[in-house]
């Protein structure tokens, strides 16, 4: 007997025990519609995030690299190690004008110091509005690389920020909250800690965050030279990190080098020391979001192997009754001429049609899923194609791994035993 | 081997014991048949008495303990599964008592299933079950399912899936056990017309005026050959 027409009538056998016993199938094939929903789901947004974020790390240019004081985490979040936690507090502060000496290595393009103080509650203030902001201390090229879009006014110069100027750019939320309907452009507001100093800092543009993933961790963003929030907010100096952004055409590891060295001088290290300073590159970063995925993502395909688990059970039992209920129709079979195999592979086919219906069901749920969250969240989730492939070829080798067993025990009836059965 | 051409089938001390928890049960002790192409041949004997056992063995659905078994020029007795599944499939054409159709298949597909199992390609096997049916007089019920089938249609359907694949022998066991009379006799005209095309049948019955379709009874006691000629017992009445 060719394959193709075992499996053929496997294929028929299939379809009619199905269209005989809807609900019993539908609730076997439940467990693995569900795990591949899942992985497919999930597979569409690691694949999204990592699209996003491989997207923000090219705007900011592949060898532009950071120089902390102390080690972070993944993208900025603190590991929670003590040792960490220690080197933050040992190690001591970047100086700012560490950053021009930093430019003026031969392969360094430019070094624009930053400050992430997101999460240290400053607020901005206008009259009795007040809002909790996300302030930032940027350089003035700093659009270019975050990918945000400005959506009125302007972003502050290169002038205004060598010149601490009081200016600051601010998202649409903190424009709706701070200055209700009207016009914040050339208005002024006061940003700073409740209980502490306020300085006055003029609205100059009002900005739109990328449309990526990390849109929606941060809200009321504000943006203001470097320079100016050292001189007019007082920030702890620890938070300071570098961009440091090197020629066209330099290889990462030369600049990486040349910024090593230049910095082990200008924190005075004798040569037996250690680095009391980080350079974090885009891979390093890329390969924490990585990590950080990775295990999202291994979590995702346990809980949808369970999934799979759970319908594989289904399948068992299911298949136990079909074979019991075909007893004498196995003994017909074997009396016409089936071979042990070609029971073997009727039953398997059976099995592998009902999971592998129950995965395109899943598939299909999943893709409505991602094509809901693709349009209305930021996160660009895309069904990757190779997850098609797997959830197909996982909801299969469910169908045959757990049909096994009982489509081996139908095979091996006895024909005289299998005729006689009642 | 000494077995002249015409013999289809050739036993020769066939045995079977089935072992009951301590006991042994001998269902068949020692049978001799032979039996010529074109033949048609009537089993009985009375429950218990090696019939049901002697015709698995005979179908090749079983394997006997001990003695010779030669189908169509070819010892059996010894072969493994598979083989015994190709036996079957190319040399034994069965017809049941209860039809045993798929319940959910076509006529047409009921017909079809020894061919897939031969590895005829798809428009052979349409061929060849089409003609099958025609021959007992269905061309016209090919798409209908056995529950739109009268019994006598049913057993008539089995009839065409036992001589798709031109088998050597068909074996019959109480082929009208499950009909009234009339559909009996309907059935039995089938076999009737079969065997005058040239079939080797094998029939096995309990009911004495089947056997008069026969040309010679086997009769069956306590697992051995109590007579080769039952046929005078009874007048031949419908044949």
């Amino acid at each position: 007997m060719g394959l193709r027409a075992t499996v053929k009538e496997g294929l028929l056998v299939a379809f009619d025990s199905l269209r005989a016993n809807k609900v019993r199938s539908g609730l076997t094939i439940l467990g693995v519609t569900i795990g591949v929903m899942v992985v497919l789901v999930m597979a569409a947004m690691v694949q999204g995030l990592n699209g996003s974020f491989k997207d923000i790390i090219a705007s900011a240019g592949p060898t532009t690299f950071y120089v902390f004081h102390a080690p972070v985490g993944g993208g900025g979040l603190s590991t929670g190690l003590e040792e960490e936690e220690n080197e933050f507090m040992r190690n001591p502060p970047l100086k700012i004008e560490w950053s021009r000496e930093l430019a003026r290595l031969e392969p360094i393009r430019q070094v624009a110091p930053g400050v992430d103080v997101s999460d240290w509650g400053y607020h901005a203030r206008r009259g009795d509005t007040d809002v909790r902001i996300s302030l930032y201390g940027v350089d003035a090229e700093y659009m270019d690389m975050d990918g945000g879009d400005l959506v009125d006014g302007r972003f502050f110069t290169a002038t205004e920020e060598s010149r601490r100027r009081a200016v600051a750019v601010i998202d649409s939320a903190t424009a709706v909250d701070l200055f209700g309907g009207l016009d914040p452009l050339g208005k002024r507001f006061n940003i700073g800690r409740p209980g502490q100093r306020e300085t006055p800092f003029e609205a100059v543009g009002v900005y739109r965050p990328p449309d990526n993933l990390f849109a929606g961790l941060k809200t009321h963003y504000v943006f203001a030279p470097f320079a100016s929030v050292m001189k007019y907010v007082r920030v702890w100096d620890r938070m300071v990190y570098f961009v440091v952004k090197p020629h066209d055409g330099v290889e990462l590891e030369v600049a990486l080098e040349a910024v090593r060295t230049r910095m082990r001088q200008l924190r005075g290290l004798s040569p037996g020391e250690d680095d009391n300073f980080y350079l974090i590159t885009q891979d390093q970063v890329m390969d924490w979001w990585n990590k950080f995925t990775g295990v999202f993502f291994a979590v995702m395909v346990a809980l949808s192997g369970v999934g799979l688990l759970v319908g594989g059970v289904g399948v068992i039992g299911i298949m136990m009754i079909s074979v019991t209920e075909r007893t004498r129709e196995i003994g017909l079979r074997k009396s016409l001429g089936a071979r042990r195999r070609d029971l073997l592979w009727q039953f398997l086919v059976e099995a592998a049609t009902l999971t592998l219906l129950g995965g395109a069901i899943g598939m299909a749920l999943g893709g409505i899923i991602v094509w809901v969250i693709g349009a209305l969240t930021p996160v660009p989730a895309s069904v990757p194609l190779w997850s098609i492939a797997v959830a197909l070829l996982a909801s299969i080798f469910t169908g045959i791994g757990f049909g096994l067993y009982p489509a081996a025990r139908g095979a091996g009836l006895d024909p005289v035993d299998a005729l006689r059965y009642e | 081997m000494s077995v002249a051409d015409d013999i289809v089938i050739h036993t020769r001390d066939l045995k079977k014991h089935y072992v009951m928890g301590t006991e042994t049960v001998r269902a068949l002790r020692g049978v001799d048949v032979d039996i010529r192409r074109n033949e048609y041949i009537a089993i009985m004997g009375p429950s218990g008495s090696g019939k049901s056992t002697l015709m698995n063995l005979i179908g090749c659905l079983d394997t006997p303990t001990s003695g010779e078994y030669i189908l169509n020029g070819q010892p059996v007795q010894d072969l493994d599964d598979d083989d015994l599944a190709r036996i079957r499939n190319r040399e034994i054409g069965f017809v049941f008592q209860t039809f045993n159709l798929l319940p959910r298949a076509s006529a047409l597909h009921n017909v079809e299933l020894p061919l897939i199992y031969a590895g005829v390609s798809s428009r052979e096997r349409m061929q060849r079950a089409r003609k099958a049916l025609e021959q007992v007089d269905l061309a016209d019920r090919m798409d209908h399912k056995p529950n739109e089938l009268s019994g006598g249609q049913r057993q008539r359907v089995a009839i065409a899936r036992a001589l798709v694949n031109q088998p050597s022998i068909i074996l019959a066991d109480e082929p009208t056990g499950n009909l009234d009379s009339v559909t009996s006799e309907e059935i039995m005209s089938v076999f009737d017309g079969l065997h005058r095309a040239g079939q080797t049948i094998i029939m096995v019955t309990h009911e004495p005026h089947i056997t008069a379709h026969a040309e010679r009874v086997i009769t069956l006691r306590d697992g051995e050959i109590e007579s080769h000629d039952a046929r005078v017992l009874i007048p031949a009445t419908g044949a």
